[in-house]
């Protein structure tokens, strides 16, 4: 780190927090009237680094006079790495590394060996990461580092130790969503995200259950390898010296045999607000979530959006705090703000715990607040810009800190100049660049609500603020479909499989090109069962005619009738043809079995005798659908996007010729039945 | 900081050595010597100052000799009411005016007394009708209050980890790091909640920790465990009050109540705090001097607590929670840290069950586990009298909690038999030196182990103290201290069951 950049932090530090000394003059009389003189100026510990010949990158914060050494090792791979069908399984590789030994060092062993040095060694996960954390004592270090490359290069993961870390582990899955608050938290990234992306999944205690050695092992070989490394330490360290003896002990370990990063996540925003309600019957008091879109942490607007974070949301004391918790007395523990990411977006979220009989009220007082914060004053920017300055002087407090510092910047590819540049940026920040900012980010009308409570006391009441959908947190599980990659590839073409197994009903405008005439039409399907409605103009009237279960009918504005079985069982299979049926049954996996061609098309079956072969365009989204052993198609063209889901705004049958024009589009994640009724 | 501290003592113990040793305790305590400044104000307030070099940042740790020994029957959960209370402040911090906050104050406890009357007697209308009385009150004197604005103040000046937390012996008031150009603000501050504070929000806040007793003692199957624990544990002394207090006492108080509670044991000369940072020792003297010496001393100090009696047999408690996990808790009484067996106890304790190697822990969750997880409180609820010492398990499933207690019992038996080895008493103090190392490389954690032992022995010392008399300890000492306490007759075991034996 040049002092150069750190001296323009402290420059920055001694601005905002700067005034008169006041040593010896009397008391104040309030707080607000002491002043405070300006900061010296501080500069960190040096990081220093070295890129070793194994491959590996060391960063060193050398700390002299310390007899304490902590180190961190870390490997580029975490929880977003896991294979679908292997929910949960680095939580308990991380456990089960730690608790199992290795196959020369047992657990048991590693634990009396680290104790008789009182010393310490952990392994923490998340998405992006695996990492094993270490303390000793200066003198103890060589031991230690040859006892973590051990670890790693023969990790033992003996079968016993793996059946009780999963069991631990499902049991706290199981624990924390019996809690409203933890359930409500596990619900933010699955709604955010879509459960399909790898960043996302919802906790599943079965799939940690179903677990075994062998996932574990083939993950530790697949990532875990010396060229995902990240190696720091802190301590009396000379870095030359340390550069040669981990060079020395961790050459030996292999290298990952698996390359392929997963994907970003892009947030789902609804079209309009959407509100998640998960059913606690009985419950007294409902959990609140409000997640927004966020930014990245290099995006310029991250700046304004943490000033207005504090400002708005610092637990206790931000504004949402004084409004909805102190003076409204409607929820407790609120807090709110954006939560930049590193490689990906971030999110904004609002959380609030009030009674039950108070969530409508709570939730209003929230997006009244939320809604009415785009301006700032200036005392309040310069309040947060005291408390940013404070926390990124914390940043660099002490060897510990500083090492903790450059080492997320360097894991995470980011410049180690980044957060001066961030300091320089928040120094510029004006009251006007903070509602731009929050102008361009934010909306309270585009947000996704959680809502875990009593669904019968918070249907009614919520349905003001947007659609509701009463949400089973079991629908969001990954499931082994059993189909192929294809079905995969062409699903997250079109939007997720996350995304269209949450799909309730479609309405849509159609216009309906047949025999020469056209007739615009509006229809409505229920995704989930036999349900249908088409409303026809035909010559300035209308016609309804619709599916509900067993009966097929029609209505004009004088005549209503049931339809013969044939007419009825014609409209069922054109239903089960449609395309975004088709979809909405790929996405859930359930009823519909997907196979691959022999030229990587896709043979669609299911037991109503529904048999379609789907083949997919350069674009990775399906262009014709195949029925009737190939004596029908219909071609799929002109996708366009609404709500996040990609659908074919053109689709042509041959050789009838038919052509439906879908001018409208409305994907509905919940559904009012009575739109299927017949017009009265 | 620990470099910063340490490094004279280091360079002479390093020598040539390509490696730095580890320092002994002893070492620690002569560098410390060399730094802790100490002050006593006239009220009896004493404040102790270490500077350290590093970014210009202060931690605070103010710990008040007041905890849940000092309440009387009646009012226990005082104590963590009063924590709790620790951030609304004062009539010139927290008021929107103050002027009108304190006619309405004085008519809340008005309405409040009246509601306490009419609770004993039979007119249900006249209760409904104080009642509302009561609430429109606390109502009106919310509008006039800003609770925020005590805490807000600290944390616009860039204060992080504000805390309050009340234990058995002493309250803890924290801030975990602070700008070091703030300490004048955080002076008057101090001064000012412990001056003049108003709580504010009182009835609010009491009854939240009322709600909190129940949902995390008597709907909680762990939270019971504990209360049964000190209930049967401590049978005169009051480290058998439950933080949250006994059923029904917190509601009886109010806010008369705990101000004069408050007057007469947070006095100036039950107060220490300790300032680690980038500081200067003249100017951070200057500072408290002028603020803190204002603060008025409290009332005499009760004598201390008569200690428990004697233990004259095992004491047993079985508590039946519907859906609980099976649990046991298996208690001895030990002595208090001052007493000349508290090293001795102190290694039997580590040598048992803590850290992951030792026998206890082993046998709970090695290769045929009996656990699911276990755990060692040291000092339960805390040190200053003789107070237990406590294995807690979860059994695992199928396993009943007899099979836990007697695993336990037969390691405890096993050690005092064959007492420890020199290698493994030897692993225990390295880790006693390695948390005190650790301690020291932490401002706020030095702040807390300084502040802590002077507010509750009197010599901030004895937090490195203890680490040197454990040094001392032999395995002889180890075998001795394990005879004596921890034997059938000095024992307190709780089983926690999900059903009642048939």
């Amino acid at each position: 780190m040049s002092v150069a950049v750190v001296a323009g932090a402290g420059a920055w530090l001694a601005l905002v927090l700067q005034g008169a000394p006041a040593a010896q003059e009397p008391p104040a009389s309030h707080p607000r009237e002491i002043a405070a003189s300006p900061l010296p100026l501080y500069v960190p510990p040096p990081v220093e680094r070295r890129h070793l010949a194994c491959g590996v990158d060391l960063l060193v914060v050398p700390e002299r006079g310390s007899p304490l050494v902590e180190g961190r090792v870390a490997f580029r791979a975490g929880t977003a790495c896991e294979p679908s069908d292997r929910t949960g399984l680095v939580p308990v590789l991380g456990e089960a590394l730690r608790r199992g030994g290795s196959e020369t060092l047992d657990g048991t062993s590693l634990d009396a060996w680290l104790d008789a040095r009182a010393a310490t060694l952990e392994v923490r996960v998340d998405a992006r990461r695996v990492e094993l954390d270490f303390t000793c004592l200066a003198e103890d270090l060589d031991g230690v580092l040859e006892r973590v490359a051990d670890l790693l290069a023969s990790p033992a993961y003996p079968q016993r130790t793996v059946e009780r870390v999963r069991e631990g582990q499902a049991r706290e899955v199981e624990r924390r969503h019996a809690s409203p608050a933890g359930l409500a938290q596990d619900l933010v990234e699955p709604l955010a995200y879509g459960a399909d992306s790898p960043f996302a999944r919802f906790p599943d205690p079965d799939a940690v259950r179903a677990l075994d050695r062998a996932d574990l092992l083939a993950f530790h070989r697949a990532w875990l390898g010396r060229d995902r490394m990240l190696v720091g330490l802190r301590g009396e360290l000379s870095t030359d010296d340390l550069a040669t003896r981990l060079d020395a002990v961790l050459a030996a370990l292999p290298v990952a045999t698996s390359t392929e990063e997963p994907r970003p996540p892009a947030f789902i925003q609804p079209g309009r607000t959407r509100i998640h309600v998960v059913d606690r019957p009985g419950s007294d008091r409902t959990e609140l979530r409000l997640v927004a879109p966020g930014v990245r942490l290099a995006d310029p607007d991250a700046a304004p959006l943490r000033l207005w974070s504090s400002i708005l949301g610092a637990p206790g004391t931000g504004r949402l705090a004084g409004e909805v918790e102190h003076d409204a007395r409607l929820a407790r523990d609120v807090a709110a703000g954006f939560e930049p990411g590193w490689g990906r977006a971030g999110r904004f979220v609002a959380r609030a715990t009030t009674p039950a009989s108070s969530a409508e009220d709570c939730l209003a007082a929230l997006l009244e607040t939320l809604g009415a914060s785009l301006d700032v004053s200036r005392t309040e920017l310069a309040a947060a810009r005291s408390r940013a300055a404070a926390a990124e002087l914390r940043r660099v407090d002490g060897p510990s800190a500083v090492l903790e510092r450059a080492f997320e910047l360097a894991f995470h590819g980011y410049p180690q100049g980044f957060w001066e540049d961030h300091l320089a940026r928040l120094r510029e920040v004006s009251t006007i660049d903070v509602a731009g900012a929050v102008r361009r980010r934010f909306s309270t009308d585009r947000l996704i609500v959680i809502a875990v409570g009593p669904a019968d006391a918070l249907v009614t009441g919520l349905q003001r603020f947007g659609e509701v959908v009463v949400l089973d947190p079991a629908d969001l599980l990954s499931r082994d479909t059993g189909q192929p990659e294809e079905v995969e590839r062409l699903l997250d073409a079109i939007g997720g499989r996350s995304l269209w197994s949450r799909l309730v009903a479609v309405e849509a405008d159609v216009a309906v090109w047949t025999e020469g005439k056209e007739y615009p039409t509006r229809q409505w399907h229920d995704l989930r069962g036999p349900r249908l409605r088409v409303d026809y103009q035909v010559e300035g009237a209308t016609v309804s005619t619709g599916l509900e279960r067993d009966r097929s009918w029609v209505r004009t504005s004088n005549a209503e009738a049931f339809l013969p079985d044939a007419t009825r069982d014609a409209q069922l299979a054109r239903k089960r043809e449609s395309p975004w049926e088709l979809f909405y049954r790929l996405a859930r996996g359930v009823d519909l079995r997907a196979t691959r061609g022999p030229e990587g098309e896709i043979l669609l079956e299911d037991d109503a005798g529904t048999s379609v072969v789907l083949r997919v365009g350069e674009d990775g989204r399906p262009s014709t659908l195949a029925f009737d052993g190939g004596a029908r198609t219909v071609e799929l063209s002109d996708w366009r996007l609404q709500d996040g889901y990609s659908y074919p705004a053109r689709v042509v049958e041959v050789p009838s010729g038919t052509e439906w024009r879908v001018e409208r589009f409305r994907p509905l994640v919940s559904f009012d039945p009575r739109l299927l009724e017949p017009p009265q | 900081m620990l470099a910063s501290i340490l490094v004279p003592v280091l360079s002479l113990l390093a020598g040539d050595a390509a490696t730095l040793p580890a320092p002994s305790a002893s070492a620690v305590l002569e560098a410390l010597e060399g730094r802790v400044r100490e002050l006593r104000l006239q009220n009896g307030w004493t404040v102790l100052m270490v500077p350290t070099e590093g970014p210009p940042l202060v931690s605070i740790e103010t710990v008040a000799a007041v905890g849940w020994v000092d309440e009387q029957p009646g009012e226990t959960g005082l104590a963590t009411l009063l924590a709790r209370l620790a951030f609304q402040g004062s009539d010139r911090v927290g008021s929107r005016d103050w002027t009108s906050e304190r006619v309405v104050l004085e008519e809340l406890e008005a309405r409040h007394d009246e509601l306490l009357r009419a609770r004993g007697e039979p007119s249900l209308s006249e209760l409904a009708r104080t009642e509302a009385g009561f609430l429109a009150a606390r109502a009106s004197a919310a509008t006039l209050a800003d609770e925020g604005e005590f805490r807000r103040l600290l944390e616009d000046a860039g204060a992080a980890g504000l805390g309050a937390e009340a234990g058995a012996d002493s309250t803890r008031f924290s801030v975990a790091s602070l700008p070091a150009n703030r300490l004048e603000l955080w002076a008057w501050l101090e001064a000012e909640r412990f001056r003049r504070p108003v709580l504010r929000g009182f009835y609010r806040k009491r009854d939240a920790l009322v709600e909190e007793r129940r949902a995390t003692i008597e709907d909680d199957a762990f939270g019971t465990l504990y209360e049964q624990l000190r209930l049967v544990g401590f049978q005169t002394h009051p480290y058998r009050h439950p933080p949250l207090g006994l059923p029904g006492d917190l509601a009886a108080q109010s806010r008369t109540s705990a101000a004069r509670f408050f007057r007469e044991h947070y006095g100036a000369d039950r107060l220490v705090t300790a300032l680690v940072g980038s500081l200067s020792v003249d100017e951070t003297a200057a500072l408290v001097e002028r603020y803190l010496a204002g603060v008025p001393a409290g009332a005499e100090r009760d004598p201390a607590p008569r200690p428990e009696p004697v233990q004259q047999g095992e004491r047993r408690a079985r508590v039946v929670f519907p859906g609980a996990p099976p649990a046991l808790a298996m208690a001895w009484r030990v002595p208090s840290l001052a007493d000349p067996d508290g090293p001795a106890t102190e290694a039997a304790l580590r040598l048992l069950a803590g850290a992951r190697s030792t026998p206890v822990r082993a046998r709970l969750l090695g290769d045929e586990p009996l656990a699911l997880e276990v755990s060692l409180q040291r000092a339960f609820p805390g040190e200053r009298a003789d107070h237990l010492a406590l294995v807690v398990a979860r059994a695992a499933d199928g396993v009943p909690p007899e099979d836990l207690e007697r695993a336990i019992a037969e390691e405890v038996d096993r050690l005092q038999r064959s007492g420890p080895g020199d290698d493994e008493l030897a692993g225990v103090k390295r880790q006693a030196l390695a948390e005190l190392l650790a301690d020291v490389a932490d401002r706020s954690a030095l702040a807390r182990r300084l502040a802590c032992h002077e507010a509750e022995t009197g010599d901030w010392r004895d937090g490195v103290r203890r680490v040197e008399r454990l040094d001392e300890v032999r395995p002889a000492d180890v075998q001795r201290v394990l005879r004596r306490y921890f034997r059938a007759r000095g024992r307190t075991v709780v089983t926690l069951l999900p059903e009642a034996e048939r």
